[in-house]
């Protein structure tokens, strides 16, 4: 059968699980390090030692990073890049980068704008420039590490896209080109940032990627498939990843709503994700997160790919209580050394939650916050911290009526067993680990979004022909042929728009081999 | 004569406020705001004026017309609306153009007549034919008070032009409507030329002003100031529970059905819209009609939702704003009367009906 390990980094803690099966046979915990890269090498040695020899029966390793989002906001180490926008006449009110923040900007080296792209329906706003692509690809050559290539509703006809890239690689060019109807959805401004992003992160997933390698191969284990969890609750192959780096910025976020769904087989529910510092509220939808439908800004800057719809509230276990006031400010890991029970001189979220619910932790000692606090007090706090997750609760809710909550994460065991808004409370056994069980027990993914006339192309035939596309890109991604599956076909009517246009998404899942 | 000047700075009040007054439609004023900022980034400021003295000055509107869902992708190249301009010039044997002005205030056209205004260096005069956003070109306080929106010039990115002279108001939209949808659902277009006269005594005046004032009230989360500015009234607090919508002829219509809190608790208000927010009643009670503004805001940070963006489960703020009396008066609601938009209810004015 094989073992699965699954490493998902938090902001605090690095876990590790190795799982046979459905059934977890080693975990672990580790410090999350600056630079992501050591707590991830470090978890993944330890729970690798855990196995002794049973370590040859690893077959694949999974894991959910922030990597992406932590160079793109220190803003270091990343790729100089060339953005092509193919669409003037039309597009030239806002060039590429307009607003972005300067520290990351000066990344993107060379802005060309060029004539052509499409309509609506399809049809060419004008020819394509191709002899000014010509002049770009000598521009350009050997002076960018990445080319990221945008044209006007590419998500409608990628034709240009696809021939710039042609011409650039007749010309020479041999660095990635990024493609944006290949990143994200209808909006120009949007979909052509997150094709930036993409193409700055590039490198920091290729040297991770080789950086893993060399590890697993240190260790004698030369044929373990790696996977990486994505924003929409799917694993991808590192192959794919290394093309696509920018699916991964959300993923431990959705790896804990998915994993939820794995330890508890609750398709729709709230999930509660309490960490340290923060509770991030999520939604299952058919045992995925829910995602966004506004656009969602990264480091600053608008994007449209696809993003878990979270509502974060800045309580976890280490959420430090004075004077009735419950955080922002959080103690996170130091929580063992300057919380009350542990003997330090700081009240935090779990120090209240120990009384009020009477469970312990290791080497914490609840008695030492009853010195010090009245039980009144400590219930008119953890009423109010109740509240908050109420409220939370509420705000994602997606229908009348009572739904179901799952808690997972450290902090998992300070929810209340009965809350307003929750039919029941569900805190499944090794919720602690849910983010890196979600990411191992996972499926693999592919979404694919185009806007098609209905009016010009049969409705049957376009979404046939996007699920085609979906399914090779999830072959591509790792998935078994024959295991890839639809999983949700959205359609959404674009008002004002004549000859019946209708944006459709699909979305499909496989099993990885 | 008062002049004021508009600065990158106040371009988010000014899309802020856009967005307030757009009741519900108008497009989001995101991708305009970005284009108005670049043009004072390099002009550095723009010229408002107010209240003209010269009465034979000409005046034009300047506009886009067409889906905001095209404009997000298919963005201006922001010299559109200045070729209009120069189009219409030349289609009148070389008519001076001594003033532009904006059709509405709401949404995205009110950022487009002052980059039309910086890319000619022709100044806009703070007022436009809405005081709010309407769907269609005919629903102005010109056209209601007898100017014509013909000669009409719409043009699109690559330099198509065409004239149109249409017999009235209805049939200048109707064919502006399938030319845009030819041009690939976005055009921008000039038309209402009208002497300064005309413009005065028509136009809902002060309204980039205003719209500048409530952006900044809002961005400085001052509700009550908003309120009192605007003589609004608070209809109600909820949460959404039902988003009903269908593509109808082109337009976006349906209705959101909002359930109590706080107050409101044990209340339910429903919200008709078609593009904007139309008619606000409870359950056998009409609390606010078209022309009267409809505002739905976000409980948490009192932002303005568009009719696209409803969704179940947004905690909301309902406000109702009286509309201009320009608006209110018998051949306006002729045009943008309830019946108009095809309800057989009788306008009764905002403050008359709470």
């Amino acid at each position: 059968m094989g073992i699965k390990i699954g490493i998902d980094i938090g902001s605090t803690h690095t876990d590790a699980v190795a799982l046979e099966g459905k059934s977890l046979i080693a975990a672990d915990k580790v410090m999350t390090t600056p630079d992501l890269t050591e707590g991830l090498i470090n978890a993944l040695r330890s729970i690798i030692s855990k196995l002794g020899e049973r370590k040859n029966e690893i077959t694949s390793l999974m894991i959910g990073t922030t990597h992406g989002l932590n160079a793109l906001h220190q803003a270091r180490n990343l790729n100089r890049v060339a953005i092509i926008r193919i669409g003037l006449p039309a597009g030239e009110g806002i060039p590429p980068t307009f607003d972005w923040p300067e520290a990351l900007e000066r990344y993107v080296t060379f802005k060309f704008m060029v004539r052509g792209g499409h309509e609506y329906t399809g049809e060419e706003i004008t020819e394509l420039d191709t002899n000014k692509i010509r002049e770009i690809a000598e521009e350009i050559k050997d002076k960018v590490d990445a080319v990221a290539v945008v044209s006007i509703f590419s998500i409608v006809n990628r034709d240009h896209e696809i021939r710039a890239m042609e011409i650039l690689r007749e010309k020479g060019i041999t660095t990635p080109i990024v493609l944006s109807h290949e990143i994200g959805g209808l909006g120009l401004l949007e979909r052509e940032n997150a094709t930036i992003l993409n193409a700055l992160i590039l490198n920091i997933f290729n040297n991770l990627i080789s950086k893993l390698k060399s590890v697993l191969s240190s260790m004698g284990l030369e044929n373990v498939k790696i996977y990486f969890a994505q924003n929409d609750g799917t694993v991808a192959s590192e192959d794919f990843i290394r093309n696509y780096p920018i699916f991964t910025v959300a993923g431990p976020v959705s790896n804990s709503i998915r994993g939820a769904y794995l330890l508890t087989g609750i398709k729709n529910a709230v999930v509660m994700d309490v960490g340290g510092t923060t509770t991030n509220v999520g939604v299952l939808n058919n045992g995925y997160p829910r995602e966004s439908s506004v656009a969602v800004e990264i480091v600053g800057i608008r994007t449209n790919f696809r993003m878990p719809d979270i509502y974060t509230i800045a309580l976890g276990g280490g959420t430090i209580i004075n004077c009735n006031k419950i955080g922002p400010e959080s103690v996170g890991y130091a929580l063992f050394d300057k919380g009350i029970s542990w003997g330090g001189n700081i009240l935090t979220a779990t120090d209240v939650a120990m009384v009020i619910k009477n469970f312990s932790l290791p080497n914490a000692n609840p008695k030492l916050v009853l010195e010090k606090y009245s039980a009144e007090y400590l219930s008119k706090v953890y009423e109010n911290m109740k509240r908050m997750w109420e409220d939370a609760i509420d705000l994602m809710k997606t229908e009348k009526g009572d739904v179901e909550v799952i808690a997972v994460g450290g902090g998992s065991i300070m929810i209340p067993e009965k809350m307003i808004g929750a039919s029941e409370i569900v805190v499944p056994q090794n919720a602690q680990y849910a983010n890196a069980i979600g990411a191992t027990l996972t499926k693999v993914g592919a979404t694919v979004e185009r806007t098609f006339s209905y009016e010009t192309i049969n409705r049957e035939i376009a979404i046939k022909s996007l699920i085609d596309e979906a399914k090779q890109l999830a072959i591509r991604a790792g998935a078994i042929e024959n295991t890839v599956e639809v999983r949700e076909i959205e359609e959404l009517q674009m008002p004002y728009l004549p000859g019946n246009a209708v944006k459709v998404k699909v979305k499909v899942v496989g099993e990885f081999s | 004569m008062e002049t004021y000047y508009i600065r990158i700075n106040d371009v988010n009040n000014l899309t802020a406020g856009a967005s307030f007054l757009g009741s519900g439609g108008g497009g989001d004023p995101y991708i305009g705001g970005l284009m108005l900022k670049r043009e004072l980034k390099s002009k550095g400021e723009l010229e408002i004026i107010r209240r003209p003295k010269s009465s034979k000055a000409f005046v034009l509107g300047s506009a886009m017309m067409g889906a905001p869902i095209v404009m997000i992708e298919k963005i201006p190249s922001s010299s559109e609306a200045k070729k209009a301009l120069e189009m219409y010039s030349y289609v009148m044997e070389n008519k001076t153009i001594d003033y532009i002005t904006p059709l509405e205030i709401g949404g995205v056209n009110s950022t487009i007549p002052l980059i039309t205004s910086a890319k000619t260096g022709i100044p806009i005069v703070d007022g436009d034919g809405m005081g709010r956003a309407f769907p269609e070109l005919q629903m102005t306080t010109f056209y209601f008070f007898g100017v014509s929106p013909s000669p009409m010039v719409i043009f699109d990115e690559r330099g198509n032009t065409s004239v149109i002279q249409g017999i009235d108001g209805y049939w200048t939209e109707k064919i502006a409507r399938i030319i845009t949808v030819r041009f690939g659902g976005s055009a921008y277009i000039a038309l209402y030329g009208m002497n300064m006269q005309d413009y005065l005594k028509n136009a809902v005046l002060d309204t980039l002003t205003l719209a500048l004032e409530i952006g900044e009230l809002l961005n400085d989360r001052k509700l009550d100031h908003v309120l009192d500015r605007l003589k609004a009234e608070i209809l109600f607090k909820g949460k959404v529970i039902d988003v009903y919508r269908k593509v109808e002829k082109g337009f976006s219509k349906g209705y959101v059905v909002i359930e109590g809190i706080e107050n409101y608790s044990n209340k339910t208000l429903q919200i008709d819209f078609q593009n904007e927010f139309l008619i606000a009643r409870t359950n056998n009670e009409i609390l606010v009609t078209v022309p009267d503004l409809i505002v739905v805001l976000d409980l948490f940070n009192q932002k303005p939702i568009t009719t696209d963006r409803l969704k179940y489960g947004q905690k909301v703020i309902v406000i109702g704003v009286p509309a201009n009396e320009k608006l209110r008066t018998e051949e306006a609601l002729k045009y943008i009367g309830p019946k108009a938009f095809g309800y057989n209810i009788e306008y009764i004015p905002i403050d008359k009906r709470l």
